[in-house]
């Protein structure tokens, strides 16, 4: 809370550890429902930051008050400094977006609808838009229309014109969705590149976990319009590992692993055992059975899914 | 600004449906140059001044042709060729989706509004013109040009000069009230997210104003609906032109499309795009 007045101030005044994005208390309803409850995120310099929820968690709604294009009920955003509401021009000067799937004018040329969407801020000169072209590349098919675009060139072109005004920040939503696998790796990739070589922050939202796992240091996780966890990918999503064991006899090795401090076995499912405990403890368990004479099968570190994260993380876990 | 008109306006001529309000202009035509060519002026002036008259030579020609055609299609169909792209710039975009695109760029949404009124005004006037152009040009190519004769208050023959001017200016007055109606179209075309609406919610009101106009129950009503001054263009072919009526009519009309672009603008400035 205390760095709330920070936000207020220019980028410059307050130096690389401001956050380039906060939100503070966002919120949205449409008519009866509550889309967007009181989301709080911040975004700081360098971080492939990943927005992650399921299909109608508000991800969407939230992106779309990040770039002005919905007025939020409650609520403020910082961009860069630039609160967005009372100044929206500053605030977006040095950001590029990509809003759900790539809208462009498909009866103008790739080439074309830069120039036509770069004029409406500056403008960008034919070396800027064949640079952005070339790295999203698209260099060899600028002058066709968009309208003969594989959906992944589409989005690719939607890079290039968020990539135009040489961005601070790039926020895109779910920018792999309706792309083939090879469409999908191609696009993450670009990603990552651009965060390395071109030192872009990026905002992305997903519903794909293994998505932001690739490409994302940062999460904020969002279900039914809260945000319920944020933080580094690492610590989030190993926050409670687990061990799969198949051992025979199967309450013989349940008991064994009950005994040892540290381990809780969850479940039991298809004659196999959930242990949670520390990875790093995976060998003591396997001895353990041994010596009380289980035979061992199978010994498989796991990690949460999407799915049981979110379970988890709801509190609803059947 | 001047660099988001051109934006528009490189998008509006460079898409097909700009010129669906163009070739129907042109097609419009052809049974009005069908009538006139095969047709006999005595035809015209029985139906025009209900007496028989005996005319030597002919009084069709270009400018005949652009003010007959004027009388038919600038009742209706004029504003609603007029008003095609008014009722596309904003809801065709939000339906493609790429008025999100616009927008998160640092933009302002009045100026963008802006430059998109001007290109659909400009087209609304296009499209008017147009209609002389082609009405003068295929006229003068198949009758000629020559004194324009007046049917309004008995015969008037006014020469062929002031007869451009009065054409010209008719047209310019006609034109003012195709703007009008696309200016609802604009207007309505913030609300919704396909072009059609717009379009169709603009017939919309001019239908409805149109009922309303002709119910005596509300002559009250009647001086401040826009479409009471939509016929202003006519009052140049009267002798004496009326000039006040005319400047009130053009007056109500300018102030229809200036309310039209306001409430357009408060309602764009607030608008949460969805699409």
């Amino acid at each position: 809370m205390q760095s709330a007045a920070q936000a207020n101030e220019p980028s410059q005044a307050a130096g690389a550890a401001a956050p380039v994005l906060r939100a503070a208390g966002l919120s949205k309803r449409y008519g009866k429902r509550q889309v967007v409850d009181g989301v709080d995120l911040e975004v700081r310099r360098g971080d492939v930051f990943g927005f992650l929820g399921p299909n109608g968690a508000g991800k969407s709604t939230t992106i779309r008050m990040l770039t002005g294009l919905v007025r939020p009920d409650a609520g403020t955003v910082a961009i860069l400094g630039h609160d967005l509401h009372r100044r929206p021009q500053q605030a977006l000067a040095r950001v590029g977006a990509v809003v759900e799937a790539p809208a462009l004018y498909p009866h103008l040329s790739g080439d074309q609808n830069l120039a036509v969407l770069a004029a409406l801020s500056g403008g960008a000169s034919p070396e800027r838009r064949r640079e952005v072209l070339r790295l999203v590349g698209l260099e060899g098919r600028a002058h066709d229309r968009v309208r003969t675009y594989s959906h992944g060139m589409k989005q690719r072109l939607a890079l290039a014109q968020a990539l135009l005004p040489q961005p601070e920040l790039i926020l895109l939503d779910e920018p792999t969705n309706g792309l083939d696998p090879g469409g999908m790796v191609e696009v993450r990739q670009l990603i990552r590149r651009l965060a390395a070589e071109e030192g872009i922050t990026i905002f992305l939202s997903s519903h794909l976990l293994a998505e932001v796992e690739q490409v994302c240091n940062r999460v904020a996780v969002i279900h039914k319009g809260q945000v319920l966890v944020q933080g580094s990918v690492p610590e989030l999503l190993q926050a409670a590992p687990f061990v799969t064991i198949a051992a025979t006899p199967l309450e013989q090795a349940r008991e064994v692993l009950a005994g040892i401090a540290g381990v809780r076995v969850a479940a039991t499912d298809s004659g196999a055992l959930r242990v949670e405990c520390d990875p790093g403890r995976i060998a003591d368990l396997n001895e353990a059975l041994v010596r009380a004479g289980c035979r061992v099968s199978a010994l498989v570190p796991g990690r949460l899914s999407l799915e049981e994260f979110f379970l988890d993380l709801t509190g609803s876990h059947p | 600004m001047i660099r988001l008109i051109r934006v528009e306006l490189a998008k509006v001529v460079r898409r097909p449906r700009t010129y669906l309000g163009y070739v129907a202009v042109l097609l419009i035509l052809v049974p009005f140059l069908i009538s006139l060519h095969y047709g006999r002026p005595e035809h015209f002036l029985r139906a025009q001044v209900g007496r028989d008259f005996a005319v030597v030579g002919t009084f069709f020609n270009a400018l005949f042709l652009a003010h007959l055609v004027m009388k038919v299609v600038m009742v209706v169909f004029m504003p609603f060729f007029g008003s095609t792209v008014a009722g596309d710039v904003v809801a065709g975009e939000a339906g493609e989706g790429t008025l999100r695109t616009m927008l998160v760029r640092p933009v302002s949404r009045s100026a963008v509004l802006l430059a998109k009124y001007i290109v659909a005004a400009l087209h609304a006037v296009g499209v008017t013109f147009f209609l002389l152009a082609a009405s003068l040009g295929l006229g003068g190519l198949l009758f000629g040009f020559g004194d324009l004769f007046l049917f309004e208050a008995g015969l008037c023959i006014v020469p062929l000069k002031e007869g451009l001017l009065r054409l010209l200016g008719a047209y310019a007055a006609a034109a003012l009230a195709v703007l009008s109606v696309a200016s609802i179209a604009f207007l309505v075309s913030v609300l919704v997210d396909n072009a059609l609406y717009a379009v169709g919610g603009a017939l919309a009101v001019f239908i409805i104003t149109g009922v309303v106009a002709v119910i005596p129950y509300f002559e009250r009503l009647h001086p401040y609906l826009f479409i009471t001054h939509m016929d202003l263009w006519q009052k140049l072919m009267l002798d004496p032109v009326p000039w006040a009526e005319l400047g009130r009519s053009a007056a109500w009309l300018a102030g229809y499309c200036a309310a039209c672009f306001l409430a357009a603008l408060l309602l764009f400035r607030r608008k949460d795009i969805l699409s």
